[in-house]
C-alpha cells in the first residue's frame, strides 16, 4: 500500500539577534482570539501546525461519525511538559498545592498536546504520543504509516511539537511544531484529508545503534542498519539523503551518513551531495519532521529521498519518500 | 505469543511476588516519600528499594531494567536474538525523578532533561537493536505499548519485541491529581461504592512478544496468545472519559473479535474514579453482549486495589496478570470492598480466588485524553 502525504504544516522559532523582541509565535494569528488561553505553548504550536496541514481553522467543527473513527493523530515530542512540569514542581515545593490552577492540571501529562489536537479535530481512530528524544517526530510518521497499512485508519496526522527547555535555550535549541497528513492510497480520506498528494512514503524503519564512549556504533550493527535503510522500497538512482541530528549526535550522524551512502551505492543508488547530508537538528523532536515538510513542499517533488533522525543515544528512524503518483481513487 | 514475563511492583521483584500479592488481596498503600505540597503525605503503593538506577537513568529506568531482565531471561533470549528485537515502552513521565529531584535547589539548572531516554537506555543495556518507540498515552501507555509491539511483529518489522511499561513516584503527578480531586485519601477501592479516587503506585512490567514462527524456531513454549486488540480515542476531554463510552466499546469490540464469545475474565483499568469506572465496566459489558456473550459470565478484576495506579505500567501489568491468570486458571479476589458497586455488570470475585471459567482474558486501558486500548488473550494452544 502506498501512503501519501497530502498536507504539511509547520511553525518554528529561528535564531534571532534581537533578544527581548516580540514573541516568535502569535497564538491569535494562528488560532484566533479564543479557545487557547489555558493551553500550553507546545500545544498551541501543535494546533497551529496541525490545522495548517489539514487546511482547517482552529474554530472549525471537529469531524464526527464514521470519518472521525477512521482519522487518527500521532504526536512526537521530547519536551512537551518540561517547563510546565518544572514550574508546577516549584509551585508545589514553594506555595503548596493551592498554587496550581485546576485549569492547568492537564498540562502535566506528556500526551496533552496530542490529545488537544485530537479533540480539536475529532480524531477517534487513536491519539498516540511518542516521546523518544530527537526521533519522535519521524517516529510519528513511521507509526502513522504502519497504522494506515494495518487498516487502523484512513487518514492520520503525524505531528511533532516541542518547547525547548529553558536551561538549554543557551545551547541553541528552539521551539517548533510540524505536521503532515498521511492517507492510504485508494481510500477516501474524508473531509480531514485535502486533495493533491505531495509525496509518497514508501518505507520507514527504526533501529538502535548503541554508541561506544567515543560515540561510535559497532561497525557490524551500523552496516546492517545501513543496508536495511538502503533497501527501503524505491527506485534506484539519485537519492537525496538528509540526516537530522542534534550537535551532540553529529559524530554518530556522520558515521550513519557514510554507511548509508555506501549501502545505497551497493544497491545502485547515488547520493549527489553527501557532504551536506548531516543537518544540525535544533528543534528537538520536531527537526526531522521539519526536514520532511521541506522535502515534500517542493512543487516538483524533487525525486526520491531518505530522511534519517539520529539521537545521541543511538536511536535512529528513517523514512523514504518518493514523488507522489496521483492515486486513482481520490 | 508471549514467551516471557517480568514485573517489579509494590510486592517486590518478580512475577512470583506479584501473583502472591494479588492472591493475598490485602496490600494497602504507604506514605509517599514527599508531601507533594499537600497538608499531609499522600498515599503511594511504593516499590520496596530495589536496584539503584544506572548512570544517567532514574528510578523508572531502574524498575524497567529489572522487569525486562526477568522477561528476557524467562524467554531465553540470547544476545544474538536481541540484535534485531523490537522494544516498546509505555511510560507516562519516564525518569521524572531526574527533573524533580533538585527542584528549588541550586542543583536544578544542572539536571539534564533526560526524562524520556528510558527506551534508549534499555536498548543499550540489553543490546536491543531493532525498532523501538516510547509511547506516552498517559495511563493507557502500557496497553498501547503491548499493542504496538504486536503490530511491529504483525507487519514484519520484528520477530521478537520486548514490550514493557514503567512509572515511578512523581511529586508533580501526585500533587496535581490531588488538586483535581482525583485521589482517594484511604486506599484504592475500585469496586466499592465508597471509593473516592485513585492512589498512585510504582512499578514496571514486561512481556516478550514473539511471532509463532520465531517461538517455534527457538523451541519456546508460549505462555499466552494475543487474540486481538483495539485502539480508539474519545476526542472528548483532556482528563475525563466520554460518558457514553462509545469509543471504548469500539476498542473492546475490536479486541473481542479475536475471541469466540465472552472472555473468562476482564482485568479492568478501573482505578477507583467513579465516573471512569462506571463508563469502563458498562462499555466492556456492552461489547461482550454484542459479541454474543453475557457480561455476568465474565469475572471482573481490578488489580489497582492492591498495587495502585502505576500509570504507564498499568496496561502491561494488566497483560502480565492476564498471562498469570491463564497459567494458574484462577482470578484473584478483589480487595477492599465493603459495599460492592451495583453498577458493574460483570461478576466480581470477593472472597478467595475464583476458577477461570474460560481460558481467555480481556485487558483494558484508558488514559487522559480519552486514549483507549483493549487487548484479549487466550491460553496458548
Amino acid at each position: 500500500m502506498t501512503v501519501l502525504i497530502t498536507g504539511v504544516g509547520a511553525v518554528a522559532e529561528e535564531p534571532r539577534t534581537d533578544a527581548g523582541g516580540a514573541p516568535w509565535f502569535d497564538p491569535a494569528a494562528h488560532l484566533g482570539r479564543r479557545g487557547w488561553k489555558y493551553l500550553t505553548p507546545a500545544t498551541r504550536y501543535l494546533l497551529a501546525a496541525g490545522n495548517q496541514a489539514l487546511g482547517r481553522r482552529h474554530d472549525d467543527p471537529p469531524l464526527t461519525g464514521a470519518a472521525a473513527e477512521r482519522f487518527g493523530v500521532v504526536t512526537g515530542t521530547q519536551y512537551a511538559i518540561d517547563r510546565v512540569h518544572r514550574r508546577m514542581d516549584a509551585t508545589l515545593t514553594g506555595e503548596g498545592v493551592r498554587g496550581i490552577s485546576p485549569a492547568e492540571v492537564p498540562g502535566f501529562s506528556m500526551n496533552t498536546p496530542g490529545s488537544q489536537l485530537a479533540i480539536s479535530t475529532g480524531a477517534r481512530a487513536f491519539s498516540v504520543t511518542l516521546t523518544d528524544p530527537v526521533t519522535a517526530g519521524l517516529g510519528a510518521v513511521l507509526f502513522a504509516v504502519t497504522a494506515l497499512r494495518t487498516g487502523r485508519a484512513d487518514t492520520v496526522v503525524a505531528a511533532a511539537a516541542d518547547q525547548a527547555p529553558e536551561d538549554h535555550g543557551g545551547s541553541g535549541e528552539y521551539d517548533a511544531a510540524a505536521a503532515v497528513v498521511l492517507s492510504a492510497r485508494g481510500r477516501a480520506p474524508g473531509s480531514a484529508g485535502p486533495g493533491r498528494p505531495l509525496a509518497a512514503v514508501t518505507g520507514a524503519l527504526s533501529r538502535f545503534l548503541a554508541p561506544d564512549p567515543d560515540g561510535e556504533p559497532a561497525p557490524a550493527a551500523l552496516g546492517a542498519s545501513a543496508a536495511r535503510i538502503a533497501a527501503l522500497p524505491g527506485a534506484a538512482g539519485a537519492v537525496r539523503l538528509v540526516i537530522d541530528a542534534p550537535p551532540a549526535a553529529t559524530r554518530l550522524a556522520v558515521a550513519v551518513r557514510d554507511a548509508v551512502t555506501k549501502a545505497l551505492a551497493d544497491a545502485g543508488s547515488t547520493v549527489p551531495d553527501a557532504d551536506a547530508a548531516v543537518r544540525p537538528g535544533r528543534h528537538c523532536a520536531v527537526s526531522g519532521l521539519l526536514e520532511l515538510t521541506a522535502l515534500t513542499a517542493r512543487p516538483d517533488g524533487g525525486g526520491p529521498a531518505v530522511l534519517i533522525s539520529v539521537s545521541e543515544s543511538g536511536h535512529l528512524t528513517a523514512i523514504r519518500i518518493d514523488n507522489a503518483v496521483r492515486p486513482e481513487f481520490i | 505469543m508471549v514467551t516471557g514475563l517480568g514485573a517489579v511492583s509494590c510486592f517486590g521483584s518478580g512475577t512470583g511476588a506479584l501473583w502472591e500479592g494479588l492472591l493475598g488481596a490485602s496490600r494497602r498503600p504507604d506514605p509517599a516519600p514527599d508531601v507533594c505540597g499537600l497538608p499531609a503525605r499522600p498515599h503511594l503503593y511504593a516499590v520496596p528499594d530495589g536496584d539503584a538506577p544506572a548512570r544517567g537513568t532514574g528510578r523508572t529506568g531502574a524498575l524497567l531494567a529489572a522487569a525486562v531482565a526477568e522477561a528476557v531471561a524467562e524467554a531465553g533470549l540470547s544476545a544474538g536474538d536481541l540484535l534485531d528485537a523490537g522494544l516498546t515502552v509505555g511510560t507516562s513521565l519516564g525518569d521524572i525523578d531526574l527533573s524533580e529531584r533538585g527542584a528549588g535547589t541550586d542543583a536544578d539548572a544542572s539536571v539534564p532533561p533526560a526524562t524520556h531516554r528510558v527506551t534508549a537506555s534499555l536498548a543499550a543495556r540489553f543490546g536491543i537493536g531493532g525498532p523501538g518507540q516510547t509511547l506516552s498515552t498517559a495511563c493507557s501507555a502500557g496497553a498501547y505499548a503491548v499493542g504496538w509491539g504486536a503490530e511491529l511483529i504483525e507487519t514484519g518489522q520484528a520477530d521478537v519485541v520486548v514490550a514493557c511499561g514503567g512509572d515511578a513516584f512523581s511529586r508533580v503527578a501526585v500533587g496535581t491529581l490531588q488538586r483535581f480531586g482525583l485521589l482517594d485519601g484511604e486506599c484504592c477501592r475500585p469496586f466499592d461504592t465508597g471509593r473516592a479516587g485513585m492512589v498512585t503506585g510504582e512499578g514496571a512490567a514486561a512481556l516478550v512478544l514473539e511471532s509463532a514462527e520465531s517461538a517455534r524456531r527457538r523451541g519456546r513454549t508460549a505462555l499466552a496468545e494475543l487474540a486481538g486488540h483495539g485502539w480508539s480515542c474519545d476526542a472528548h476531554h483532556p482528563m475525563a472519559p466520554e460518558p457514553s463510552g462509545d469509543q471504548l466499546r469500539r476498542s473492546a469490540a475490536s479486541a473481542l473479535a479475536g475471541l469466540d464469545g465472552a472472555p473468562g475474565a476482564a482485568v479492568l483499568h478501573r482505578a477507583g474514579v467513579a465516573l471512569n469506572d462506571t463508563v469502563e465496566a458498562t462499555a466492556i459489558g456492552e461489547a461482550v453482549t454484542a459479541a454474543g456473550g453475557s457480561a455476568g459470565e465474565v469475572l471482573g478484576y481490578a488489580p489497582k486495589a492492591v498495587m495502585g495506579h502505576t500509570a504507564g505500567a498499568a496496561g502491561v501489568f494488566g497483560c502480565v496478570i492476564a498471562a498469570l491468570v491463564l497459567r494458574h486458571g484462577l482470578v484473584p479476589p478483589n480487595a477492599h470492598v465493603t459495599d460492592p458497586d451495583p453498577q458493574c455488570p460483570l461478576t466480581v470475585p470477593l472472597v478467595g480466588p475464583a476458577p477461570l471459567p474460560r481460558p481467555s482474558v480481556l485487558v483494558s486501558g484508558t488514559g487522559f485524553g480519552g486514549n483507549n486500548a483493549v487487548l484479549t488473550w487466550r491460553a496458548a494452544a
